[in-house]
């Protein structure tokens, strides 16, 4: 036993959706959803959350299904793990974005105890904020921590933690929205509304609502999709950056595309500009160097601990450059 | 805090074990059940030294909840192999020389053990994502990698 | 070289099977009936006078059975370098004043792991901020802030070196290069924590089972502090996972909170250091700013060396004070300067204490020494690997540092690698991708096996080893020499069964209990393999002495006429008449009144700084993306004079881990601060290498038969790691003209670069 003891808690383990509602109704925002718990654990353990209940959705069978229908399209609920994800037939053959995009989340045990919603709602990730109990005492508060200043933009007027879910881009790419069930019964959102850009909190879910599944519209054929990560060391480190690019191109020009980035500020951000700009354009290397340099223009990268600023910008560019000419091939 | 009482199948023997709801898998697997063999040294999901088979897959008793665990064979690295035997992995590990301080070394052979389990010959830059997240500060992972590649 | 039975083998660890069967017992390992929990209370604050602590509170709580501060303690300093009282600057608890973030306040046991934790928070410290200052060169001004008392000037250490008159000498050099490197802030980031287990006994012995590299030390250092006789302590070593030198500094505040908790509760206390904390609060390596000016003659030759390094030292001692010394004297390894000098300064900040870290001052300076070198041989249109053939220590050489080399496989070193790792062509490799480019660079070292000294005041031998025959044909042997990981215990036991003609296993080895093993100074400065392996050697010899001269009486023959081999005893070519090895320990004992064979042998360094030094060449390939600054490190080629490798397979462990440490202090690894705090007190921060991110290595021992070295044998340790951050520089250097002085080289250090190149 050492200082990373986890505190004293509450344990629940609903086996309905119904059960998960009605515990968030009855302690609010004392409660904390446990999935993998690949996130919230270590947060508990450095007390970056504070919350006396632990609900663990494992044990609600719909929650662990991955379903696809061609005309509905696949879903995935909110207990099932990264690795079922990547290892599930339908998800290597109709949706191999998704696939190349899972992979590359951390490591090995990681994506064995992680789940796909849980990337999707993983919060922000800050040097500071991240830190234990301890290592706060020697600093005010931050926004995240319900002060009043931000230590990444020494002076910002809000938080700029960074949003990390290695799979979102794909996801944005993909279309995909979320099931949110509440109070209220259940509603679906876009994936690229979920995030709010305020880093202390990323994602539209107020605490009676419960992400239980995400959801991707049918593959259709005609398009050609990639995706890329880099980091320092490979798939263990959170991104510098992660981009997700699908388009469909008829040999003159291209019809259609869709391009996403996470890992590089506060929220995902889907480059309508970058995609407008290609819209009919031939993939050549001076249309691809412009809307690179739309692209860029349309994120405002943060710094996070051994990336800075121009790091991430001139490896944004050159992803996208290296992405576009692997998936044209 | 009260403790709970749960049933825990740990190397295949069912066992039942008093908990508090924030006691970790590794902290129970360690503290009441004597499987010392399993390693803290982070305790947050960053270095893989608390690596144990879940349902047979490798996952991090540190940030497993003990509660968690209820239902699933967990097996831990004294469940590899029994009494004096070895398993093949670990021969494999004695002989190339793949364990110095041994402390990175019951989670390193439980995730290869793993990758073995589904591909029989895996090529080296498998083997290396597949224990990418199994730091060892001594090895340079060079002769792990050759370790594992030798098992037939 | 002679062949031998065990000796050069590619013998598996004596361990390792209680290792792979996650058997092997570390202190967290161990429980004792009615232990409790410990925990250590820190300090926020990077430099504060505490004003008053109360207890009370977390006294009250239920389960809390001990709290102690620095007010429960005798008041004694402590230092691992106790030679010099200035030296002995550190509290095990801090008294009345905290000097950086995480320094060790007060401690809690508890019968629960939940009344520690929330003990810590019960406990109420009231601080007074003190101005704090972080940066070395501000440290020294006038009307900075004096972190101790003792040091004007906040200077720990500085020590001064002068050879020749290098001074006149560069006005006789062809070209003189003067430039500054700086290095950053790592640590050993071993796998596992620190952590002690202390109980004491109803006649007021105090047992603690640690884990340490030096457990001598730790005994003599808790005895001062405890304000007792170190004989009433007994220190346990268990299995250790990992050091690198941070786990030798004698004491630390882990080991002695435990043992005053558990005097004070009257019951076991275990603590056990969180990651966390081991990044916020354990030692770590010097940062350091190196001016280095080198002179040479046009066609190479190096003439003379004049440095200047600045050591942040943190806020105390550690190991420091010897750091400050190293980083002039392993600048004269491995090239020859007829004239020299050094001038370091080891200036304290408030940040943790730094101490000794793998290669202790060598990898700071040779990363410096090696690009340097690399710049001057561009310059004079020189090969890198000519340069360094010219210059390198031969075997009967003197270093500028008084360094006295027995044996050099260093040319052969050279050679080697540049062959194999065709050096000729691969450094004219064409760069004409604009987004990739390809780089090919060397790097060299040279390390002291083992320096020639205790940190103490002792008349005990540097390393000592007992045994003792069992009726069964088996042998004990007893060593204080301190397995780490490295693989001590296996060497110690592979030389004693190679002498006495035992198998492996029949050797039984007790490591690092002071209660049962002679002294030794500990694992610390690449001195186990020669200084115990030749303790060991002279043991088995003294054995086979004792044995050999019982069977000759019974043969009729000369001792000098006896082998020993596959369990038996006999005579030079009649193997068919022997004594079986159990039978003559037996007619040992008849013959001497039933007394037990036991021997003993010890092992003094015959030169104060080193008997011998180890050498090695490193030639590192790399690929750069020139666009985003992105470094691939592709491979490294070693060739490495360990003199006779006595296990080749661990001395290739050795060389890899080396990489991959090397390779971390030179592209990632870097504890960032903001002012006093670390800013990445964890594993995803620190970034240390995965496998995924090593490169290939190839390997190539270059034999030397050393004669000091047990079995001609020498350090590999510590001298591996030394070539490896230079060689990555300049092979990044090769690739894109960026030349980094400043590690570590990050992608936006190389960007930054080509930038500047472009201007």
């Amino acid at each position: 036993m050492n200082s990373n003891r986890l505190p004293r808690l509450k344990y629940h383990s609903p086996k309905t959706i119904e059960e998960v509602l009605k515990i968030k109704q009855t302690f609010a925002d004392d409660t904390v959803i446990l999935a993998g718990g690949t996130d919230v654990i270590p947060m508990l353990k450095r007390r970056n959350v504070s919350c006396g209940h632990v609900i663990n959705i494992k044990r609600i069978r719909p929650l662990k299904q991955i379903s696809f229908d061609e005309k509905e399209g696949l879903r995935v609920g909110a207990a099932v793990t990264l690795r079922e994800v990547a290892d599930h037939p339908v998800i290597s053959n109709a949706y191999p974005l998704m696939g190349k995009a899972v992979q590359s989340v951390a490591y090995n045990q990681i994506r064995n105890m992680g789940t796909l919603v849980g990337n999707i709602c993983v919060d922000n990730k800050c040097t500071y904020f991240n830190q234990s109990a301890f290592w706060w005492q020697s600093r005010p508060d931050c926004f995240k921590r319900d002060g009043d200043c931000c230590y990444v933009i020494k002076g910002g007027k809000q938080c700029y933690a960074l949003s990390a879910g290695d799979t979102v881009s794909a996801l944005i790419a993909l279309e995909a929205s979320l099931a949110i069930v509440g109070p209220e019964g259940e509603q679906r959102l876009p994936l690229e509304d979920f995030y709010t850009g305020d880093g202390k909190k990323p994602q539209k879910l107020d605490h009676n609502g419960l992400v239980t599944a995400v959801l991707i519209p049918p593959p259709i054929s005609g398009w050609k999709d990639g995706f890329l990560k880099k980091s320092q060391r490979g798939s263990v480190d959170f991104a510098i950056a992660t981009l997700s690019i699908r388009l469909r191109n008829n040999g003159t020009g291209l019809e259609d595309v869709r391009i996403a980035l996470n890992g590089v500020s506060s929220k995902p951000i889907r480059a309508k500009g970058a995609e407008q700009y290609l819209m009919g354009k031939p993939l050549d290397d001076e249309t691809i160097s412009e809307a690179a340099r739309i692209l860029l223009g349309e994120t405002t990268p943060l710094s996070s601990i051994g990336t800075s600023v121009q790091v991430r910008r001139r490896t944004i560019e050159a992803m996208f450059t290296d992405l576009i000419e692997t998936i044209e091939g | 805090m009260e403790k709970e009482l749960l049933e825990l199948t740990v190397n295949g023997e069912v066992q039942e074990v008093a908990v508090k709801p924030n006691d970790t898998l590794l902290e129970v697997v360690r503290d009441n059940l004597g499987l010392i063999g399993t390693k803290e040294a982070c305790g947050v999901g960053e270095c893989g030294a608390c690596t144990v088979l879940m349902e047979g897959r490798p996952v991090l008793s540190c940030l497993t909840l003990a509660l968690d665990a209820t239902e699933q064979e967990v097996t831990t690295i004294e469940g590899l192999s029994t009494g004096e035997d070895l398993d093949p992995i670990q021969e494999s590990f004695i002989q190339y020389g793949a364990v110095q301080c041994g402390f990175c070394t019951p989670g390193m052979i439980l995730t290869a053990k793993e990758l073995l389990g589904r591909d029989k010959n895996p090529d080296e830059a498998e083997i290396r994502e597949a224990i990418s997240g199994n730091l060892c500060r001594c090895t340079g992972y060079a002769k792990i990698v050759e370790a594992v590649q030798a098992v037939k | 070289m002679k062949e031998y039975r065990l000796i050069g083998k590619r013998l598996p660890r004596i361990d390792a099977r209680d290792k792979v069967k996650g058997r092997a017992l570390y202190t967290d390992d161990i429980s004792m009936p009615g232990m409790l929990y410990g925990l250590i209370l820190r300090s926020p604050y990077a430099h504060a006078k505490i004003v008053k602590i109360d207890t009370s509170r977390a006294l009250k709580l239920p389960g809390v059975k001990a709290v102690v501060t620095g007010e429960d303690t005798a008041k004694v300093k402590f230092g691992v370098i106790s030679r010099s009282r200035k030296f002995i600057d550190e509290y095990p608890l801090a008294v009345d004043k905290v000097r950086f973030i995480g320094e060790e306040v007060a401690a809690v046991a508890a019968t629960d792991p939940d009344a520690a934790m929330e003990a810590l928070d019960l406990i109420e410290v009231e601080y007074q901020e003190l101005p704090a200052v972080f940066d070395p060169e501000e440290a020294q001004k006038p009307g900075a802030p004096q972190i101790h008392e003792h040091a004007p000037g906040n200077i720990s250490r500085e020590h001064h070196m002068k050879k020749g008159d290098p001074d006149r000498a560069f006005k006789e050099c062809d070209l003189v290069r003067e430039d500054t490197f700086t290095t950053q802030s790592a640590i050993h980031a071993y796998m596992e924590p620190r952590a002690a287990l202390a109980s004491w006994d109803l006649t007021d012995k105090l047992m603690v089972y640690t884990s340490t590299q030096t457990p001598y030390y730790v005994q003599q250092h808790l005895g001062r502090t405890l304000g007792m006789n170190p004989d009433n302590i007994r220190i346990i070593k268990p299995f250790v996972g990992g050091g690198f030198g941070g786990k030798s500094d004698g004491l630390s505040a882990v080991e002695f909170s435990a043992a005053l908790l558990s005097k004070h509760a009257g019951r076991p206390v275990k603590i056990v250091c969180s990651r966390d904390e081991e990044f916020t609060a354990a030692r770590r390596k010097h940062p350091a700013s190196i001016t280095m000016k080198t002179g040479v003659k046009k066609d190479g030759t190096i003439v003379a060396r004049q440095s200047r390094a600045i050591l942040d030292g943190g806020a105390y001692c550690s190991l420091g004070p010897l750091t400050t010394v190293l980083m002039g004297t392993f600048q004269t390894l491995p090239f020859r300067f007829e004239h020299f000098q050094y001038d370091g300064y080891r200036i304290y900040t408030n940040k943790p204490p730094c101490g000794a870290m793998r290669g202790h001052g060598g990898p700071q300076v040779h990363f410096a020494q090696d690009a340097q070198l690399d710049m001057i041989a561009e310059e004079l249109d020189l090969d890198p690997v000519e340069m360094a053939l010219k210059n390198g220590l031969k075997t009967g050489d003197e270093s500028a540092a008084g360094f006295k080399i027995v044996s050099s496989g260093f040319a052969e070193c050279l050679r080697k690698v540049s062959e194999a790792a065709d050096w000729q062509d691969k450094k004219r490799t064409e760069k004409n991708d604009p987004k990739k480019a390809y780089g090919i660079g060397l790097g060299c070292g040279g390390f002291p096996s083992g320096a020639g000294f205790y940190f103490n005041k002792t008349t005990s031998a540097h390393s000592s080893v007992i045994i003792k025959a069992g009726e069964g044909g088996g042998l004990s042997v007893l060593t204080g020499a301190s397995d780490i990981g490295q693989g001590s215990d296996s060497v110690v036991c592979q030389i004693v069964a190679e002498v006495l003609g035992l198998p492996i296993e029949d050797i039984h080895i007790t490591s690092a209990d002071t209660e049962i093993t002679p002294p030794d100074m500990g694992t610390y400065s690449s001195r186990v393999t020669v200084a115990a392996g030749n303790a060991a050697l002279n043991a088995a010899k003294a054995a086979r002495e004792a044995l050999f001269k019982v069977v000759a009486d019974k043969f009729e023959a000369s001792p000098d006429d006896l082998l020993a081999e596959e369990q038996k005893i006999f005579v030079k070519g009649s193997p068919e008449i022997y004594t079986s090895f159990v039978d003559a320990v037996n007619l040992y004992q008849k013959k001497n009144q039933g007394s037990p064979l036991v021997v003993k042998g010890s092992y003094n360094s015959p030169d104060p700084l080193s008997p011998t030094y180890s050498f090695g060449a490193y030639i590192c390939e790399v690929e750069v993306d020139l666009r985003t600054g992105e470094l691939t490190v592709l491979r490294y080629t070693v060739g490495h004079d360990c003199g006779q490798p006595l296990n080749p397979m661990s001395v290739e462990g050795q060389i890899e881990g080396c990489i991959s440490m090397g390779m971390g202090y030179a592209i990632s690894e870097d504890l960032r601060f903001d002012g006093g705090q670390t800013l990445n007190p964890s594993f995803l921060g620190y970034a240390m290498p995965t496998a995924n991110q090593m490169p290939k290595i190839e390997i190539t021992h270059v034999v030397t038969d050393d004669p000091h070295g047990p079995f001609g044998a020498k350090e590999t340790g510590e001298g591996s790691l030394d070539p490896v951050a230079p060689a990555i520089v300049n092979a990044v250097y090769n690739a894109t003209g960026v030349r980094i002085k400043d590690l570590p080289i990050t992608s936006g250090k190389i960007l930054q670069g080509l930038k500047d190149k472009d201007r």
